[in-house]
């Protein structure tokens, strides 16, 4: 890629203009090639003032909640950073605790009714279910890795035909659907898998098949930090059984 | 909101201060919810993308650098700004519904308003842009406000594909190097 090249794709990442395989390509050489993430910095700067003229929009109330309750109240003194640390967190481990005992009792009444229900309407597993993809990158159009998911035994093998995350990088696993249904994680990629391992949400038949698409997306270290991927699509297939 | 206290905000950020995360978000949201919600006409969309770039910057915020990453603003901008092109695209393949017609969502265009009180930066840009011709810029400016692709902006129009692509090129390389002889 010639220079100039590169600085038109900077650009044009940054305006926004391109397609999903041309942006999931921009974002791999973000991490890969220093001259383009330095080259996508500066069209950032160019093009922040535009920025300046869009209005603000007050966002719901719910949103600064779920982030306070994700990340904890503020209401330690600000000149005391680890004590802060220490109350807010003493104060959330104390309010969680006194969640936990009313919901504790309602928790054993309902388990017994929760276990025969889920014993009388589990679906039936076929027995030795077993579902492939195959991930290829969306920029290159070749297969990356390759991905087998054991139903009954609800194990996952991911093996990387060449590819491996950039240092400090994560690569997430996803169920995704055409549907509407939320993306489900599967978790990271092992860097050298080499047996199935168990999976970390429970599988059922019908969350494999339909347009189930199984996707890796590159992650900060340690992957996505709500259940939600954060970063940018390099692998993807559809889900076949069997 | 002077740039020097989100710098300052950031910094607290980055050193696990929940006060000044929470301070940082109620001088900032609302911009970046505007930005996410232009682009994204969908108000449940744009929360999430919204709630994804705080967490981004409540684990990142020892990353931000002015020296490389501009403003305070600039960086927070830009996280929103990618994230909600990202979902964007990724709702486009899997085809969701479009958001309800009465949803009552801003206009992509700029805010004549917050026009009126632009930064020196603004006003630069603005006045490399006067050069070029109106449809050239028109181009440009769907793209950033509301994350339009080539193909999108060409149906939009009404022209073809290989014309939008020529004029969001020429008009990207006017700014870039009006911008360059302007010194900013």
């Amino acid at each position: 890629m010639t220079a100039h090249e590169r600085d038109q794709l900077a650009a044009e990442y940054v305006l926004g203009t391109l397609d999903a395989v041309e942006r999931a390509e921009a974002a791999r050489l973000i991490e890969h090639d220093p001259e383009f993430a330095t080259a996508v910095e500066r069209w950032e700067l160019l093009l922040a003032p535009l920025a300046e003229a869009v209005g603000p929009v007050a966002p719901p109330r719910s949103l600064r909640q779920r982030l306070v309750d994700y990340i904890g109240d503020d209401d330690a003194s600000p000149d005391d950073p680890t004590r802060q640390f220490d109350q807010s967190h003493r104060m959330s481990i104390s309010r969680r605790l006194a969640d936990m005992r009313i919901a504790a009792v309602g928790l054993i009444a309902l388990a017994a009714v929760a276990l025969s229900v889920f014993y009388a309407l589990r679906e039936p597993v076929q027995p030795g279910a077993q579902y492939v993809a195959m991930l290829s990158d969306p920029a290159l159009d070749e297969i990356g890795y390759e991905a087998t998911i054991e139903l009954e035994e609800q194990r996952l093998l991911i093996r990387s035909l060449g590819p491996q995350p950039p240092a400090n990088k994560s690569y997430e696993v996803w169920l995704m659907y055409k549907d509407g249904r939320k993306s489900l994680t599967l978790g990271l990629v092992e860097r050298d898998p080499s047996e199935m391992t168990k999976l970390p949400v429970k599988l059922k038949a019908g969350d494999l098949t339909g347009k189930v698409t199984l996707a890796i997306s590159l992650e900060a270290m340690g992957g996505a930090p709500v259940g939600q991927s954060m970063g940018p699509l390099v692998f993807a297939g559809p889900v076949e059984q069997q | 909101m002077a740039g020097k206290s989100l710098e300052h905000m950031i910094t607290g950020i980055a050193n696990g201060e929940r006060r000044a995360f929470h301070q940082l978000y109620d001088a900032t949201s609302a911009k970046l919810y505007g930005v996410a919600i232009r682009i994204l006409k969908r108000r449940e969309l744009a929360e999430e993308v919204v709630h994804d770039t705080y967490l981004k910057i409540w684990h990142h915020a020892s990353e931000f650098t002015t020296t490389r990453s501009g403003s305070p603003m600039t960086w927070m901008m830009s996280i929103t700004r990618n994230r909600a092109i990202d979902v964007l695209r990724k709702r486009t393949e899997a085809r969701l519904p479009e958001a309800p017609e009465h949803q009552d969502v801003p206009s992509g265009d700029p805010d004549p308003l917050a026009l009126a009180v632009q930064s020196a930066e603004l006003r630069a840009l603005m006045a490399c842009l006067s050069d070029v011709e109106p449809d050239h810029v028109k181009c440009l400016l769907m793209a950033y406000y509301q994350g339009f692709t080539h193909e999108e902006i060409a149906e939009e129009l009404g022209v073809p594909v290989g014309t939008v692509k020529s004029r969001v090129r020429r008009t990207l390389a006017k700014v870039r190097d009006c911008l360059a002889d302007d010194g900013t």
